[in-house]
């Protein structure tokens, strides 16, 4: 934008705070732009995250003064000290892993059945998306209600003559529990991504595999899985993303047990630095969350020449 | 054109459609029911579906047992100021971004990104600490500024932009227009579908905010939503009637502004691509 | 702006070495002058989300305002399961309430807040002795007296009347053995119904059980999980379970109120609660609800002693009308006014006898019988993750999955 007459610069500037010389002063304009956001930006985001290193080097009480320890909370990790640690990263890892992969499967699933009913479609995308918006709080406690022992599902169960098993109180269950709880949580928002980037599939393309006389099956896999990757990689991205923070649903639902099958990295890491008053060692487990997540971002971005395909 | 005939595949798709809708619903519905059970019942009634009474009055006691009438508008407050600077910031940065150009640009706005990856966990220990420490704890400001200058607003808009050709600012330039009627009347508009995107998805962020609010915030009078549902729980137990009372109210509302959304989120899906978070 | 990023990036630099370089914030100037008294010697902190908190504080200025009129108090706090934390840093702040209340079981940890109380009260007169002498020893850290008490609450056996004469069986009172206990809680075990209920929290009923015993889990100031008659007790509360079959086998996600929300729905005979609950209970229960004392193997319990009470900040300018305005609030007549509108069990004796207007003579004697045998819950500054880890294993060893020994190993590992 270099060759804008004067006139016009001029009244640029007389927006701008203070007088300026003639001539185009495009990086002043940018910075006028970007006082608010970067500002924010930094104060927000920047500085909390030096200082996020920085805590993690103390031992930091809620109450009186902190103590520089060096890196001892992050060695207290892996030293033994702390030995619900190990179960902590499987569980979270699992719990990623798992979650996700059910996700992508049910959400993609949906999509494209609803995809096929195009009259009902909308309906069903607003019920599907209805847990995403209302709290997580009052979501996990309706499910506490729903898979006591003696709740609702059990009790439908019985009325089948089967004995449901308990759901919240032994461990595989409770796992199992909490994926359930945030797959219904959870899938109405990719079924609304995935929903967009169904539409944007020509459907001639489909119509004409079809009249080829391919299987519905086949027609998914050849067509629409590689026209719809670039959406799915993004879902399985964000929500990989969002498991590896779980934190609501063991708080509610579970507290983390039994024992400590459904303890998760972000659960350990508010009770440590809330209920047991150690932030500085609530500082080194965030820092570890946000080394896993980066390098589990950084795998994928990797591993997506192997299966998105932009240009189908 | 010939007569549709009933396929029976579909008859059947949508049937098992539906089932599987009410299956989805049913923790909603369980909830409602749960509502109207005594307090006492509502955990020891196991999978009977009615009380021993119909409890009305715990929708009374989910106003009275804490402020919600309160903390339902704070909560409705908090998103719709959040989510308006978010709109506010994201519009100038993607501007600044899209359309000028300065030194460092593309490095910056690389940072920038990188950013939508980082768990806001890392964040809430130092933003606390800072808190306490220039005593803003427990202020409204606390709660909606530290996370409305995220990436996401002005990488969605951003990408937007530059699909945009220039021709209505070049004009705008040349019938002399300054900056800010640039800004408003030209590129605001422009942007209306990821604009609505981005405020919605705002808007629902700062909506079910439970992990921060539930650090910074003492004062039952600012909670917001998901935080005053956990306020049910006293030194003597849980008042599970209000509970669930307070939680159907609380589906209701949020329902209710998905319904009104769900244009603009569809809509500026449609048009972002792949947009979302 | 190559150097405004630099200057950015000191300043980010700057500001992150300064915050660590901060700490706390800095010590009040203690000028011990009697000048007017600062506004926050009337501040105190509490826990009150609800509306049943903030009527419990408000009688405690009711009661103090017969006498005093002008009396008055502002009340602030978050719900009760926050305050632990939320008292930690409010308290760090200059304007913080002078006045906080705290648990005699969370004691130890707040120790570092609470300021010693003994020297205040000798000057102001105040007689110590009188408070029950089991909260005044829980209230002790490192030798010194830290909160004033105001209640005294023995873990109490709530039992349903109407089962126990249905199944023919003599109700309890100050005398229950173990054996006698389990025998009746199968009796009263059918169909829909169970004889007991259990928590996931250590509370209730376990740590009241081994109590009843003899047993504490805190010895000489440290956790002493592993004491084998301590892990004995455990097991047999486990047992009620897993074996007996008497309880249903709680969640972890439990709150302590299930089981009593069991019974007053009828579906449970025999529950182990605070007496806080006495006049809540007996409202739609009547005179159904019974009281009885905790069982033991010798029949005559040891009573598990917790309260709450008043201390005052660290941070606190201005102590002495601090210490005034907690002493307006503890005299056996506000103490005995709470405990008849409220139904805490005062923590002055010659009060009690206000608490037992209106309750039947049987049920005093009960907590009399309590009160006289009890040893205050002490625990440590690290009790809050022995709470929490017992809440998340318990739900194995009522289950059969796990024996205590292995439970209460893994904690003591861990915590200890």
């Amino acid at each position: 934008m270099g060759q804008i007459s004067s006139s016009v610069t001029d009244d640029v500037m007389t927006t701008a705070r203070k007088a300026k010389k003639p001539g185009v002063n495009e990086r002043f304009l940018a910075f006028l732009h970007l006082a608010p956001g970067m500002s924010g930006f930094i104060i927000f985001v920047v500085i909390p995250l030096i200082a996020s290193i920085v805590i993690s080097l103390y031992r930091w009480p809620l109450f009186g003064d902190p103590k520089f320890i060096g890196v001892d909370n992050y060695l207290r990790l892996f030293d033994g000290r702390t030995p619900v640690f190990g179960q902590i990263l499987f569980n979270t890892a699992l719990f990623a892993i798992g979650y996700t992969a059910a996700n992508l499967i049910i959400s993609t699933g949906l999509a494209v059945w609803l995809h096929s009913l195009p009259d009902w479609a909308p309906f069903f995308r607003v019920l599907f998306f209805v847990p995403v918006v209302t709290p997580m709080v009052a979501n996990a406690l309706v499910w506490r209600v729903i898979l006591d022992d003696r709740g609702m599902i059990n009790g439908m169960l019985a009325m089948l003559g089967i004995t449901g098993p308990s759901w919240l109180g032994e461990s595989g269950w409770a796992m199992f529990s909490m994926i359930l709880m945030s797959l219904w949580q959870g899938v109405g928002y990719n079924i609304v991504v995935l929903a967009a980037g169904l539409n944007n599939i020509n459907p001639s393309v489909l119509e004409s595999a079809r009249i080829d006389g391919t299987s519905a099956w086949s027609r998914f896999w050849t067509i629409t899985f590689p026209m719809l990757s670039p959406s799915l990689f993004f879902c399985t991205i964000m929500t990989v993303i969002g498991a590896f923070k779980v934190f609501t649903q063991p708080y509610m639902l579970t507290k983390g047990g039994p024992g400590d099958a459904t303890n998760t990295l972000v659960l350990f890491l508010y009770r440590s630095g809330f209920s047991y008053d150690q932030l500085g060692f609530a500082s080194s487990l965030a820092w570890v969350l946000f080394v896993i997540v980066m390098l589990v971002t950084a795998l994928q971005f990797v591993g997506q020449k192997h299966w998105v395909e932009y240009d189908a | 054109m010939p007569k549709p005939r009933i396929k029976w595949s579909r008859v059947l798709s949508k049937a098992l459609l539906v089932l599987v809708g009410i299956i989805f619903f049913l923790p909603f519905v369980w909830m409602f029911f749960s509502s109207l059970k005594p307090s006492t019942e509502v955990l020891s009634s196991g999978s009977e579906l009615f009380g021993s009474r119909l409890e009305w009055a715990n929708y009374l006691e989910a106003f009275t047992a804490v402020p919600y009438g309160r903390i339902l508008l704070n909560t409705f407050g908090i998103a719709a100021a959040g989510s308006l600077i978010t709109v506010t910031v994201s519009v100038l940065s993607a501007y600044a971004f899209a359309r000028l150009r300065f030194p460092f640009r593309d490095q910056l706005f690389a940072i920038f990104i990188a950013t939508l990856v980082l768990p806001l966990e890392v964040l809430v220990i130092p933003l606390y600490i800072g808190a306490t420490k220039i005593n803003m704890v427990d202020t409204y400001a606390a709660i909606v500024l530290p996370f409305a200058f995220g990436a996401f607003g002005t990488f969605m808009l951003r990408q937007f932009l530059l699909s945009l050709p220039t021709d209505y600012e070049e004009a705008a330039r040349i019938d002399g227009a300054s900056q800010p009627r640039l800004l408003w009347h030209v590129i605001v508009p422009l942007l209306r579908g990821p604009i609505a995107v981005v405020a919605a998805f705002s808007f629902i962020d700062y909506w079910n905010a439970f992990l921060w609010p539930l650090i910074i915030i003492n004062d039952q009078a600012k909670a917001p939503l998901q935080l005053g549902l956990a306020m049910f729980s006293g030194e003597r137990g849980t008042e599970w009637g209000a509970l669930m009372a307070a939680s159907s109210i609380a589906v209701v509302a949020s329902l209710l502004i998905v319904v009104l959304m769900q244009k603009q989120l569809a809509k500026g899906i449609n048009l972002g691509g792949f947009g979302g978070r | 702006m190559k150097s405004t990023k630099i200057l950015i990036g000191l300043l980010a630099a700057g500001l992150a070495t300064s915050l660590a370089a901060c700490g706390g914030s800095p010590a009040p100037t203690n000028s011990g002058s009697n000048a007017a008294p600062s506004a926050q010697s009337s501040q105190m902190y509490t826990w009150i989300s609800s509306e049943g908190d903030r009527a419990q504080w408000q009688s405690f200025v009711e009661g103090a305002q017969k006498k005093d009129p002008n009396f008055n108090l502002t009340l602030d706090g978050p719900s009760f399961q926050e305050y632990w934390t939320k008292v930690k840093t409010r308290m760090n702040a200059p304007d913080a309430p002078c006045i906080l209340t705290t648990q005699a079981a969370r004691a130890q940890e707040l120790k570092d807040i609470l300021i010693p109380l003994d020297d205040l009260a000798k000057e102001a007169g105040l007689d110590l002795a009188q408070y029950n002498e089991g909260m005044i020893k829980g209230m002790t850290v490192d030798g010194t007296v830290r909160a004033i008490p105001y209640d005294a609450e023995p873990m109490v056996l709530y039992y349903n009347k109407t089962m126990f004469k249905d199944a023919g069986l003599a109700e309890p009172t100050v005398n229950y053995t173990q054996a006698q206990f389990i025998s009746d809680a199968k009796a009263l075990t059918k169909g829909d119904v169970k004889g007991f209920a259990l928590a996931p929290d250590p509370g209730y009923p376990y740590l009241p059980l081994a109590f009843a015993n003899g047993n504490a889990p805190v010895k000489d100031g440290a956790l002493a999980l592993t004491d084998p008659a301590f892990v004995a007790d455990i097991q047999w509360t486990f047992d009620l379970a897993a074996k007996e079959k008497v309880a249903v086998a709680p969640n972890p996600a439990d709150t302590t109120d299930v089981p009593m929300q069991g019974f007053q729905a009828g579906k449970v005979a025999m529950i182990i609660d605070g007496p806080w609950f006495y006049t809540s209970i007996r409202e739609p229960m009547k005179d159904e609800v019974g009281v009885a004392v905790i069982p033991s193997a010798s029949g005559q319990p040891v009573g598990m002693i917790q309260g709450s009470g008043f201390g005052i900040s660290a941070k606190c300018p201005d102590p002495k009308n601090a210490f005034a305005n907690i002493m307006k609030i503890t005299t056996p007549e506000v103490v005995a006014f709470v405990g008849e509108t409220r139904g805490t069990v005062p923590s002055i004796e010659s009060a009690i006898d206000g608490w037992a207007k209106g309750k039947p003579a049987g049920d005093v004697e009960v907590m009399k019988a309590l009160l006289a045998q009890g040893q205050p819950l002490v625990t440590t500054p690290t009790w809050n993750q022995f709470v929490t880890q017992f809440t998340q294993y318990s739900s194995d060893g009522t289950r059969g999955n796990k024996t205590a020994a292995e439970i209460l190993d893994t904690i003591q590992k861990s915590v200890g």
